[in-house]
């Protein structure tokens, strides 16, 4: 047999339902796609062309439900959070794949170029004086902090992260692909452990339907949403189709009596 | 109608730098209330950044290295245009509280930037981490919307903190200058123009004081004689660690006040765009 007689088959895919056969085909296209848009954010001009950019690909139901539900619980930590994080919880839930992205160096190894953006005048001193170190050397063994993420960062190494998910997220935009950078889904993310070397995190989580999930974003989102009005017709319509005529009928014999005009 | 294609060329990087600011404005927000600003140099107005650059040149080598890219390119009246990026990153009416910039909120952020904001090396300081990280992106998408029309680009900071130091908009805290053109290949890497600047010995100086490691002899005597020269054995040369001598620092005094003479010089015509504006 030729090998090249094994590439051969066919595919239906339709975004419809969601995660059927044919829906989970389209989302793999997506996860390549992100693939691409995470080399693409390891190509971006950063200081010095210093690798310090660390990536995780999630997908799957039950992985997106677990960043969505770290998201809500986030939400409720913060009222600034609050709408956001719940809305962008079910554009999550709407997503194909999350490609996060984190800087791993923003807090260990910062770029010590005293260029001024953390802390103007005071240079590097600002992050060096706020930071456990010992002769110039940064210990970052104790995780323990009052804030959501242990600061201050080298604000230069965070600018570089910056210019990697720019990078992504246009490479999304070229292969129309939807997608948008989060800080709330980043922040759940680092909290479930993606990117775990990393100092500070971007959530984009990316999607190919026919609807960007990312705009036209409703009031009360959370609320009033794709997820939540299917249900609603589920549980609606199981109660109509006994009771919209006030009888139930033998569909058999039993049809409803037409009106004396007709 | 005929065109010179080389002319069409250099015209084009013009027209290509529109289209990435315009790709700048077009980034996505982590915050969605960051506002860039965003100018266009060329021309003569390159001679000031070039001038003050040059003034820096002797103390910073990584200013020398991009001086010395847009002098020549200035020299040969090679179409070289220079889109700035700026952002004012020192005020966050985000409360998200997220502790990245070191203090417990932005409202303690926000006091002190007040009580301490300054100009660093390079930029200003404290920055909101998400403002600037969609700045970052900004500059980003000006970048890629160049290479889309595979003209070359380089996001200098360098080049921001000279055109912050001449006056260039002096609302922001933050600039970075996205330098896009000439046509031509990989103009910012191996970039043969600095060759001149950058004779051979100078660059075995440098990656000796930079990675001194990889040229160690047998460590184990606790000082060992870095392989300086081909015969390295003889009159041995070992690493000493000392501050910069008098005359060094004299050297760098000199050269900041330089700067700041040719800087003193240019701010008046170049703020007095903003005034017209107002």
């Amino acid at each position: 047999m030729e090998r090249f007689d094994l590439l051969r088959g066919e595919e239906y895919v339709e975004e419809w339902p969601r995660h059927s056969p044919q829906d989970t085909r389209r989302r793999e296209a997506t996860i390549l796609a992100a693939k691409l848009c995470m080399n693409a954010a390891f190509t971006a001009p950063v200081a010095g062309g210093v690798s310090q950019v660390g990536a995780h690909l999630v997908y799957g139901q039950e992985e997106l439900e677990k960043v969505a539900l770290k998201m809500e619980e986030l939400a409720y930590l913060n009222a600034a959070w609050k709408k956001r994080f719940l809305n962008e919880a079910v554009m999550v839930r709407e997503s194909d794949v999350i490609l996060f992205l984190g800087n791993n160096r923003a807090h260990e190894t910062p770029l010590d170029a005293d260029c001024g953006l953390c802390g103007g005048s005071q240079g590097c001193s600002f992050l060096y004086e706020r930071r456990e170190t010992k002769g110039g050397l940064i210990d970052i063994t104790d995780k323990r902090s009052s804030t959501p993420i242990k600061g201050p960062l080298c604000a230069c190494r965070v600018n570089d992260l910056g210019y990697a998910w720019g990078s992504a997220v246009w490479m999304a935009q070229s292969l129309l692909v939807d997608a948008k950078p989060f800080m709330s889904v980043g922040l759940a993310g680092q909290k479930l452990g993606y990117c775990p070397k990393a100092a500070i995190v971007i959530g984009i989580p990316m999607a190919t339907l026919a609807k960007n999930s990312y705009q036209d974003i409703n009031i009360d989102y959370h609320l009033v949403n794709m997820d939540k009005m299917i249900d609603s017709t589920r549980k609606n319509f199981s109660v109509t189709r006994q009771t919209a005529s006030g009888i139930n009928f033998d569909y058999r014999v039993q049809f409803p009596k037409k009106g004396k005009e007709e | 109608m005929r065109l010179d294609g080389k002319q069409a060329a250099r015209e084009a990087v013009l027209e290509v730098t529109k289209l990435a600011a315009a790709a700048a404005y077009r980034s996505p927000q982590l915050t969605g209330v960051l506002e860039i600003q965003t100018e266009i140099i060329t021309d003569d107005d390159l001679d000031p950044l070039i001038e003050l650059a040059g003034s820096i040149a002797p103390i910073s080598p990584v200013m020398a290295f991009d001086y010395e890219t847009m002098k020549y390119f200035r020299e040969k009246r090679a179409p070289l245009v220079c889109l700035l990026i700026g952002a004012k990153l020192d005020r966050s009416e985000l409360a998200w509280d997220c502790g990245a910039c070191g203090f417990e909120s932005c409202a303690t952020f926000n006091q002190w930037a007040k009580d301490n904001g300054s100009m660093g090396a390079l930029w200003g300081g404290p920055s909101c981490h998400w403002k600037m990280m969609d700045w970052a992106a900004a500059c980003d998408y000006a970048c890629a919307a160049a290479n889309q029309y595979r003209m070359d680009s380089r996001p200098m900071a360098t080049i921001g903190a000279v055109c912050a130091s001449v006056g260039y908009m002096p609302d922001c805290t933050a600039r970075t200058a996205v330098l896009i053109g000439p046509p031509g290949e990989l103009i910012y890497f191996s970039r043969k123009q600095n060759r001149d600047s950058s004779p051979l010995e100078k660059h075995k100086q440098s990656f000796l004081k930079s990675s001194p490691i990889h040229w160690l002899a047998f460590p184990g005597g606790s000082n060992p004689v870095v392989k300086t020269k081909d015969d390295w054995w003889e009159n041995k040369e070992y690493i000493k660690l000392e501050q910069l001598s008098e005359a060094e620092m004299q050297f760098v005094n000199e050269t900041m006040s330089k700067v700041t003479e040719v800087a003193l010089k240019h701010i008046p015509n170049i703020t007095s765009w903003y005034t017209l504006e107002k």
